[in-house]
């Protein structure tokens, strides 16, 4: 499972790097090896599309009043991890919308996902995650929330999201926000909804 | 569900109490540690039992929920806050106050669960002889209210920092002395969390704000966002996310005194209980942080001119384990240039300090009409 959710997130990063336009329709090259012959005419497909689902995920806004949405295309994989791991690939790298600003400090790097059957996602990030972050409360909150609304609101498995670092868990980032318990997804810091690609 | 849990635990284990008779008597160890400026005695269980605190003019009453062992069983400490304690024989602990006691606080701490009785002694008291006044019966020596002022970080912890070199740690204490000035010249006694750079873990602090039954939690901060444009102040109290958790209760009971409210632990009809009045009562808390919160926005834009970011809920830490209302001010962005810059001066740090003042004292005068009818 770990494998197989590795694997995906490496196929989302590979098709996020083919470029900004990525549509679902792109994500029909990197099918599993053993698969039957591909029809030279997509017209008269055989084989299903592979499956695609629209994520949001949250970007803290320039002005750090709130959250602002953007939409990625990630693959429809059954276990709830590997959406996760692609979610937050894409929340990585970084916003695509002018008025939105990078989740997490540079270099963050999510070492391992987990969902359990309760519903709470488990997202274990590299060390930078609190050594790059500012002294901010709003810096921490905005990182946070990112992170928790882009999880909990995208990934329908998911009801509570808890940030670990370093595969430890943590009091806080920074001093301020309570990381001790899994947290809800707020909506009420969402500033800018998505029309993707249009600023507000 | 997580109650539920905690509850049905509970009852299994006063259950396997009643089979165990008479040798399963709740043993209890006292010692004292007298200090020059207060006594601490510490009543040391063998497993995790009720009782609660009852406070009389001149003695305060430990009274379990049922039979106990003491060892030792009374003791003369002949200290200006505790003269004495001794045991009834059955379920009552009784320390008997120094004639320049000054109040008190309990807390439980864990692992061996133990209840500790903080007394104070009135170090302009310790000499004379006993009052003819009767002592006060509240735990708090003063009917001023209180509030605790918590400087965000310290020591090693500078928390954010400007461009131009303003530390939050050093800017929040400067203006947290100066609203202490402030509230005191009003008849408000504030304590801070700390008076110097030090560092303060997030539990110490909001457990401060408990062991002096503060009004009011009133951490100060300042902001820091990676994007320059980030202006303003802003003030959070806790989510309902973080409230409507076991986690606030849980870091409350951690550090907090219940004085003459019964802390029941232990009994399962009698936790659940507690659970209710616990939720009340917090219901209650936040209801009026927030309330607290909106008078200190509208007063920092009123006196200080600062940007109002409006009032913000999130699960901050350190307002956790506070049992009363509490807020967390973040007063401007030293990452942003003109903040910074006026965050620097001292004419600033004090329209800070007043537009804070003002708000907590109208928010006392709402709540605390009269200090007569303060309990």
């Amino acid at each position: 499972m770990r494998i197989r959710g590795i694997a995906a997130a490496a196929l989302a990063l590979a098709l996020a790097g083919c470029g900004g336009g990525a549509s679902p329709d792109g994500a029909r090259a990197p099918a599993d090896a053993p698969g039957p012959p591909r029809p030279e005419d997509p017209g008269t497909a055989v084989e299903p599309p592979p499956p695609s689902v629209e994520a949001r995920l949250y970007f803290p806004s320039r002005s750090a009043d709130g959250l602002v949405e953007e939409t990625r295309e990630i693959f429809a994989t059954t276990a709830p991890e590997d959406r996760a791991k692609q979610i937050v690939g894409a929340l990585l790298e970084g916003p695509r919308r002018s008025d939105a600003a990078p989740a997490a400090p540079a270099g963050v790097r999510l070492r391992q996902a987990y969902v359990t059957a309760d519903g709470i996602a488990y997202l274990d990030f590299s060390t930078e995650l609190r050594s790059g972050m500012g002294g901010g409360s709003t810096a921490e909150l905005l990182t946070v929330y990112a992170v928790v609304d882009s999880i909990a609101l995208s990934v329908p498995e998911v009801r509570r999201v808890a940030i670990l670092v370093d595969g430890a868990e943590v009091d806080t980032l920074n001093g301020h926000l309570d990381l001790r318990f899994p947290l809800r997804a707020r909506r009420d810091l969402v500033v800018g909804s998505a029309p993707a690609g249009a600023g507000t | 569900m997580f109650r539920r849990l905690l509850m049905a635990a509970a009852l299994a284990v006063s259950v396997g109490h009643a089979q165990t008779p008479e040798a399963a008597l709740v043993a209890v160890e006292v010692s004292a540690d007298l200090q020059h400026g207060g006594a601490r005695i510490v009543l040391t269980h063998d497993r995790v039992v009720s009782y609660r605190v009852v406070a009389h003019p001149n003695r305060l009453e430990v009274v379990y929920g049922g039979a106990v062992r003491v060892s030792p069983a009374a003791r003369d400490l002949s200290h200006a806050a505790a003269a004495s304690w001794s045991f009834d024989g059955e379920r009552t602990v009784t320390v008997r106050l120094g004639n320049a006691f000054a109040g008190y606080d309990s807390f439980e701490l864990k692992n061996p669960p133990r209840l500790v009785l903080d007394l104070r002694a009135d170090p302009t008291k310790a000499a004379m002889p006993a009052p003819a006044a009767p002592p006060p019966s509240s735990p708090r020596a003063s009917s001023r209210p209180v509030v605790v002022l918590d400087p965000g970080h310290g020591g090693v912890e500078d928390g954010a920092v400007g461009a131009r070199g303003v530390v939050e740690k050093e800017a929040v204490l400067d203006i947290a002395v100066r609203l202490k000035t402030r509230l005191a010249a009003a008849g408000v006694d504030a304590v801070l969390t700390r008076d110097t750079d030090r560092l303060v873990t997030l539990d110490e602090r909001a457990a401060v704000a408990n062991h002096n039954r503060a009004e009011l939690f009133v951490s100060i901060h300042l902001n820091a966002s990676p994007r320059a444009q980030a202006f303003g102040a802003e003030t959070y109290f806790l989510s309902s996310d973080a409230s409507d958790d076991e986690a606030r209760w849980l870091a409350a009971e951690e550090n907090s005194p219940r004085g003459e409210v019964p802390i029941v632990v232990g009994d399962a009809r009698e936790r659940g209980l507690d659970l209710v009045l616990w939720d009340l009562a917090q219901t209650q808390a936040m209801v009026e942080s927030e309330a607290l919160a909106g008078e200190v926005q509208l007063e920092l834009n009123a006196l200080a001119g600062t940007r109002d970011r409006g009032v913000r809920q999130a699960p901050f830490r350190v307002l956790m384990g506070a049992t009363m209302p509490a807020i967390l001010v973040e007063v401007g962005f030293v990452s942003n240039p003109e903040e910074e810059r006026r965050l620097a001066i001292s004419e600033y740090r004090d329209r800070i300090a007043e537009a804070l003042g003002v708000s907590i004292l109208r928010f006392l005068g709402k709540t605390v009409p009269a200090q007569a009818s303060r309990p």
